[in-house]
């Protein structure tokens, strides 16, 4: 788990407080690290962290001199325009939060997404139009990924004629992802992956798709007892036996999707965290004799990771489709 | 279950509830309303035009290979067809200088067989011509002879012999020296 616990034990008010009230307050004394110098913020704690990995109504960008200015250790934030006053018009319960009806970074990312996708892809169709080949090396890796999910995805997964139904599908969703995935990677900006509203609803998409594959194939019957596998059972015994392995399918089913959710997001998030740690190493060890060691290394890891999660990046994309096109294939298929 | 936990562990460690699987129901319905756009208008400015000009792409590549190949078949076959033709050709031209000397063989049979002939008629020509002058100069030689004859007789005998009797004594020589000849 990425907490300490050291400095956590020591400064739950201080960072219940910044929590509530990040950058505004100025140092009262409350906390004062081992380093002997003084913070109002402890970067390392699991809420500043999760600050950075997670939605919020603003974009944090550098401003100033962090030396000058130690009030503004954190550069500003940039609130995103909103068109209604905060309020909440549902309770929350558990992890689902209240709707607040509020813009949030990740919807704007997502929309910068759709739109650099919509000019990449609507070049790239006008550039192949009538099969003409495309030219240049941006056409060309474009190309490429395209042909990779329809060549090496949707064919293998779910079969040649039936795949390039679903090859549009997986290639919104490949691409979506990996532009969501990537986003993450451009600073100041956040990867909507690690949320896991967005991951939850491609997960949702995904079974919605799967389940209609199969009830339009098999219908509602058959597609629930195509879940059964076939098995050889003495007489009697399928009759206890098979209920109980719907059952066990049926939430396998549901099961397998809302993994694939989770896994998307606990990728991209883990290693937001993990490049979030390296920064607030700097920020921690800033002003101290320790800062001439840990910055180059911190620097260093952080590089390290960034290009990590350049390769987690395109590898959660093709994972997230590859699955999706396998559940739609299983589910086009007797088993 | 796990979403609890998890927010349970981070709220015990920080005092500040951190839920890693916050869910927010405005993120997730703007999600699902912006993917549906994103797959409609990509799929249609985008997927669509795109697949449909790999295919073609694709049949146009299909499509020259196989041309390609009826055409290296027709090369192959015309190359075939020309072969055999220079073969024969050839052989034509073997047969044809065969003839030719066959010919040529024949020709200079005939022409020496042909000079030959007339060489042997010439020959015999000049042996006939040969005979004809002998024999026109034997009776030339025999005239001459009778007629000194004669006049060495007429001198011998003073007298003078009429016409009548030169010619029968003419004619009494020649039909005797026919017959010693």
């Amino acid at each position: 788990m990425l907490v300490n616990n050291k400095d956590e034990k020591k400064d739950v008010a201080a960072k219940a407080e910044h929590a509530d009230d990040a950058h505004s307050h100025s140092g009262d004394g409350a906390h004062s690290d081992d380093a002997g110098h003084s913070h109002d913020v402890d970067h390392l704690s699991t809420p500043h962290l999760f600050e950075h990995v997670q939605d919020s109504n603003s974009f944090h960008v550098p401003t100033g001199n962090i030396y000058l200015d130690k009030d503004n250790l954190h550069g500003n934030h940039v609130e995103v325009p909103q068109f209604t006053t905060k309020q909440e018009y549902t309770p929350a319960y558990g992890s689902i939060k209240p709707m607040t009806l509020q813009i949030t970074k990740f919807m704007v990312i997502e929309v910068i997404v759709f739109l650099v996708a919509l000019v990449l892809f609507g070049w790239l169709a006008k550039k192949i139009k009538g099969g003409a080949t495309a030219k240049g090396r941006i056409a060309n890796l474009l190309e490429v990924l395209v042909l990779f999910i329809r060549d090496q995805v949707a064919r293998p997964s779910i079969g040649k004629a039936e795949g390039d139904k679903f090859v549009p599908f997986l290639l919104s969703l490949f691409f979506f992802i990996l532009g969501c995935n990537l986003m993450g990677l451009i600073p100041f900006m956040g990867s909507p992956t690690g949320a896991w509203a967005v991951t939850s609803v491609m997960a949702i998409l995904t079974f919605g798709v799967v389940c209609g594959v199969g009830i339009r194939k098999f219908g509602v019957v058959g597609f629930a007892l195509a879940q059964v596998p076939q098995m050889d059972l003495p007489f009697g015994m399928g009759y206890a036996l098979k209920p109980l392995m719907l059952g066990i399918e049926l939430f396998g089913l549901c099961l397998k999707h809302f993994v694939l959710s989770v896994r998307l997001l606990a990728n991209m998030m883990a290693g937001h965290i993990i490049l979030a740690v390296f920064l607030a190493f700097i920020a921690e060890s800033s002003g101290t004799m320790m800062q001439w060691i840990v910055i180059p290394a911190a620097s260093g890891g952080y590089v390290a990771i960034m290009f990590l999660e350049l390769f987690v990046a395109f590898l959660q994309a093709y994972i997230f489709t590859f699955l999706a096109a396998l559940f739609i294939g299983s589910a086009s298929h007797q088993h | 279950m796990l979403l609890g936990n998890m927010s349970l562990l981070f709220a015990e460690a920080t005092g500040k509830e951190v839920d890693a699987l916050e869910w927010s129901p405005d993120l997730a319905i703007f999600t699902l309303i912006l993917f549906i756009i994103f797959a409609a208008v990509l799929g249609m400015f985008a997927w669509k035009p795109i697949t449909a000009a790999l295919d073609e792409r694709e049949k146009s590549i299909t499509d020259k290979i196989e041309q390609a190949e009826a055409n290296a078949a027709k090369m192959e076959s015309l190359k075939n067809d020309y072969e055999a033709k220079l073969a024969t050709a050839a052989e034509e031209a073997t047969q044809m200088v065969l003839e030719a000397k066959h010919d040529a063989e024949a020709a200079k049979e005939r022409i020496l067989a042909e000079a030959g002939e007339e060489a042997q008629r010439q020959r015999e020509r000049a042996i006939a011509d040969i005979q004809s002058a002998k024999d026109a100069a034997v009776r030339e030689l025999a005239q001459k002879s009778v007629d000194s004859a004669v006049v060495l007789a007429g001198n011998l005998v003073r007298k003078e012999i009429n016409s009548d009797i030169h010619k029968q004594l003419i004619q009494e020589s020649l039909d005797k020296f026919s017959n010693v000849n």
